[in-house]
């Protein structure tokens, strides 16, 4: 083996070691990204597959109406709701809800913010201003109350709520692209690649905007916890979902929090498996952030 | 009479109420020396029985004791003729007395202010002979000037205080004004004619109409008397009414200077913090205001579990709508009580028959077979309800036994829906409060739920809307937005028209409908001055309501006060209104 030939492997072998590979290396070695992501997995396992692992229908009536209802029991893991329905289901098929209103609303937040960011980032100048101002705007008022206001002018489907969220997020990751775009504008390679005539476009959506997005997809991470806080949230100050029967987490908590003195179990299986999958998507958005930040790269 | 009904303003008066206080003390009177009604007295003393050691015989002179009792929000303003919500008549009620009041715990007309009274032949002349000797709490004398000085004051309310909203009680019992704005929504026609002092103690007042609900009307809070003098000096006419429609006094009579009869004075009140009353040395019942409060506080705590709290940590003594599932928790610890109230509620589901398919009669005895009114009563009230079968309570005359009663009966209910002619499945549109605990639902989402269930079972299509309370619902409601709503109704008096009449003898877009015969029997009830034929005359309307079925009641309940252990003394009211002159705590 020749010495050029020697280098050439070695060279085959460092190739694909670039931006991912390296921090899925970084990730797996990050016991809190293991647990968030497991957590995570029973989260998504659950909401997938509510309809197997649920003993009984969100909406199925297997007790009495009771203001104050049975505890856990043998038969009933978490006990029963006022409804007489099983708490256990409820909080099965509650996950579904929450991934749903996580995943749709980071991602109406994430492609608004996504098109502002790197319009803002990539054409600069006034567009920027205008877009960057805007979302100082939207910044100045607190999220929350950004999103109760929505939904009072919108109405409280499920799909408004969703929105709502969405959009309260959109100024955030508009931001953060607009800075790590920004960053990258000026880095050699995409200096290299526009001597070499690449256009615009292409400029933007192949060179830049992939090596950007390492910021945005943790804090995409981030704000799924975030949305499913909010929707929590908005049904506390009572503006959930309309229909009061959907076995929404936020919902079943607020609906029960007047009950915590003596049937506790409805607010305390509620309030866990918010935290839990809170906890999950923080877990592992964090371990994401060490893992792919080029700040913490040693 | 009652023509000005909103819901709106319905639903800010469900907890309202009635002078019970002035009750137990003109009761008390009447026990010493007239020869008319003591029945008030001697429930009086019966509700103290047991345990009564330490209260004192000669009533206000060892008041010494403070009393802290937990109310569900600020009094507006503390002027009868302005406000028509429960917390704020709760508070007027312990300084203020009319000419006539509930007997103690019920509903029957008592001696107040006035001794004895009597109606002309043709019913249009009231002759009302007045107590002597009692003073308001600024020293001026109490007379028969004072009294139509009162009267004129609320017949002579200029334009802004016109608004139904700000003047309900009198609009609702009297009608218009005597110069009443076109544009103030108010009746242009006045029950009300003229009030004449025709000695001191002695005052006749005039009615354009005979009127079989005037008298009861009377004993309301919000027609007890206050010292003329106070009343002009503090500007009690001043202010203005805000978009609302809630009255702003510039003045400071409502807010400061409420000067009244009752045995209790106004003392300070600093906003959302506490309202401190003073027990009235001069109280001319002394002898029947037996308790042993000096100091009264009413101290507003908006959250029902907060209540429970302050209860518990001995924060305050005694607070008004106990949450059902907290009964249990109340009972079963000695050192508190639980006190129920009688059933004086309805509590139920209203159809609005301008929205598809509330029209069609099939559809609404449907959903009155599909709903499982006894489980819902059975679960969520804590064994403190009835089931509704018609919207007044079975303690009130005029309450028909053999109305139709729609029984649970799921397959009557599909049975129905087919032939009801509409195209299956039939969409409802149903809503419900958030933020809200009435008396008569204490969770309105758990009852809402239930209720849905219900009718899905059975094929309905529902679908469910919802609202904050006040003012989004209420206005919805009041507005005719809503095809099925949940709503109820505390009494004031004791009077049927209280309850159907109110609902149903003027047409309203809350139930988007006009039934002549229902309107008829109940426009006759109304004149008709012959108690036997009276009391038929509403059984039959009664009658014709549940079969024609323009909504479904589903609870009469029984709300509940809790008290600490050694809190002796006070005695419910089905109006929701109790005086404290009679309460003693001990242990202090």
């Amino acid at each position: 083996m020749s010495v050029a030939q020697a280098e050439a492997k070695e060279l085959e072998v460092e190739q694909p070691s670039g931006l991912w590979s390296d921090a899925w290396r970084r990730l797996r070695r990050n016991p809190a990204a293991w647990a968030g992501a497991g957590l995570l997995a029973v989260f998504i396992v659950v909401a997938i597959a509510a309809p197997l692992i649920a003993p009984y229908g969100p909406q199925e009536r297997v007790g009495d109406l009771a203001s104050v209802p049975p505890g856990p029991s043998r038969e009933y893991l978490f006990g029963l709701d006022e409804q007489g329905r099983d708490l256990l289901s409820r909080i099965i098929y509650g996950a579904r809800l929450s991934l749903i209103v996580g995943v749709v609303s980071v991602g109406i937040g994430l492609s608004l913010g996504l098109v502002l960011g790197a319009l803002a980032g990539y054409l600069g100048g006034r567009v920027d201003s205008i877009i960057m101002r805007l979302m100082d705007i939207m910044l100045s008022i607190p999220g929350f109350l950004l999103a109760i206001g929505l939904v009072t002018l919108l109405g409280r489907g499920l799909f408004q709520i969703m929105f709502a969220i969405g959009i309260t997020t959109v100024p955030v990751f508009a931001r953060l692209l607009r800075g790590s775009i920004l960053a990258q504008r000026e880095a050699d390679y995409v200096l290299a690649a526009r001597s070499v005539g690449t256009p615009g476009h292409r400029l933007l959506l192949v060179h830049i905007l992939p090596n950007a997005l390492a910021p945005v997809i943790v804090q995409a991470t981030l704000a799924m916890a975030t949305a499913i806080i909010d929707v929590a949230g908005l049904s506390f100050v009572g503006l959930g979902p309309n229909d009061p029967g959907l076995p929404e987490w936020g919902a079943i908590l607020a609906q029960n929090a007047a009950r915590l003195q003596n049937a506790a179990h409805m607010v305390f299986f509620a309030g866990f498996a918010i935290v839990f999958s809170v906890l999950a998507f923080n877990l592992l958005g964090d371990a994401l952030r060490e893992s792919i930040d080029p700040k913490m790269r040693t | 009479m009652l023509r000005n009904r909103q819901i709106r303003l319905r639903a800010v008066t469900l907890l309202a109420v009635l002078t019970v206080l002035a009750a137990a003390c003109g009761g008390g009177d009447t026990a010493g020396e007239q020869p008319t009604d003591v029945g008030a007295a001697t429930d009086g003393t019966g509700a103290t029985d047991g345990g009564t050691e330490t209260g004192s015989a000669d009533g206000g002179t060892e008041a010494t004791a403070t009393m802290v009792f937990g109310t569900s929000a600020d009094p507006v303003v503390l002027d009868g003729a302005l406000v028509s919500d429960g917390e704020s008549l709760r508070a007027i009620d312990q300084m203020f007395e009319g000419l006539v009041s509930l007997e103690l715990g019920g509903t029957e007309i008592v001696p107040a202010l006035a001794t004895e009274w009597e109606a002309s032949d043709d019913g249009l002349e009231w002759t009302f002979q007045l107590r002597e000797g009692v003073t308001f709490h600024d020293g001026e004398p109490f007379n028969a000037e004072a009294v139509c000085f009162n009267f004129d004051r609320w017949y002579n309310f200029p334009p802004e205080f016109q608004n139904p909203a700000v003047s309900y009680y009198w609009q609702t019992v009297f009608g218009g004004f005597a110069e009443t704005d076109p544009d103030s929504g108010a009746p242009t026609e006045s029950l009300y004619k003229s009030c004449e002092a025709t000695s001191d103690t002695e005052v006749v007042l005039r009615l354009t109409k005979p009127s079989a609900s005037f008298l009861s009307a009377l004993a309301l809070t919000n027609f007890t008397i206050a010292s003329p003098a106070a009343l002009e000096e503090f500007g009690a006419d001043e202010g203005e009414v805000d978009a609302e429609g809630i009255f702003r006094p510039t003045g400071t009579y409502g807010t400061e200077h409420p000067t009244g009869t009752g045995p209790f004075m106004f003392g300070e009140w600093t906003r959302g913090d506490r309202l401190v009353m003073e027990r009235n040395p001069d109280y001319w019942n002394a002898e029947e205001a037996t308790g042993n409060i000096g100091t009264l506080i009413f101290r507003p705590i908006a959250d029902n579990a907060a209540r429970l709290q302050a209860l518990q940590s001995g924060e305050i003594q005694g607070y008004d709508l106990v949450e059902p599932q907290d009964f249990a928790t109340i009972e079963g610890d000695d050192q508190f009580k639980l006190l129920p109230r009688p059933a004086f509620n309805v509590g139920y589901i209203g159809f609005n028959q301008q929205v598809e398919p509330m029209g069609n009669p099939d559809v609404r005895k449907a959903i009155a077979h599909a709903i499982d009114r006894e489980a819902i009563v059975e679960g969520f009230y804590a064994g403190q309800g009835v089931v509704a079968h018609q919207f007044m309570p079975p303690e009130l005359f005029g309450y028909a036994e053999d109305v139709t009663k729609y029984e649970y009966d799921p397959d009557m209910a599909r049975q129905l829906l087919e032939q009801s002619g509409e195209d299956l499945p039939v969409r409802l549109d149903f809503a419900y409060p958030t933020d809200v605990s009435r008396p008569y639902m204490p969770d309105p989402q758990a009852n809402f739920e239930a209720m849905v269930a219900d009718l899905r079972d059975v094929g309905f299509e529902v679908e469910t809307k919802s609202a904050v309370w006040s003012p989004d619902y209420l206005d919805n409601v009041d507005n005719g937005r809503y095809g099925m709503y949940l709503l109820g109704w505390t009494g004031d008096f004791g009077d049927p028209d209280n309850f159907i009449g109110t609902f149903f003898q003027s047409q309203q877009r809350a139930w988007g409908f006009d039934n002549a015969e229902i309107r008829r029997t109940l426009d006759d009830a109304e004149a008709e001055t012959d108690d036997e034929a009276r009391v038929k005359l509403y059984e039959e309307a009664n009658r014709q309501i549940m079969e024609f079925l323009p909504g479904l009641p589903y609870v009469h309940t029984q709300p509940a006060l809790a008290f600490t252990a050694n809190v002796e003394g006070y005695q419910p009211s089905p109006v929701s209104l109790e005086p404290f002159a009679i309460v003693t705590v001990t242990g202090q």
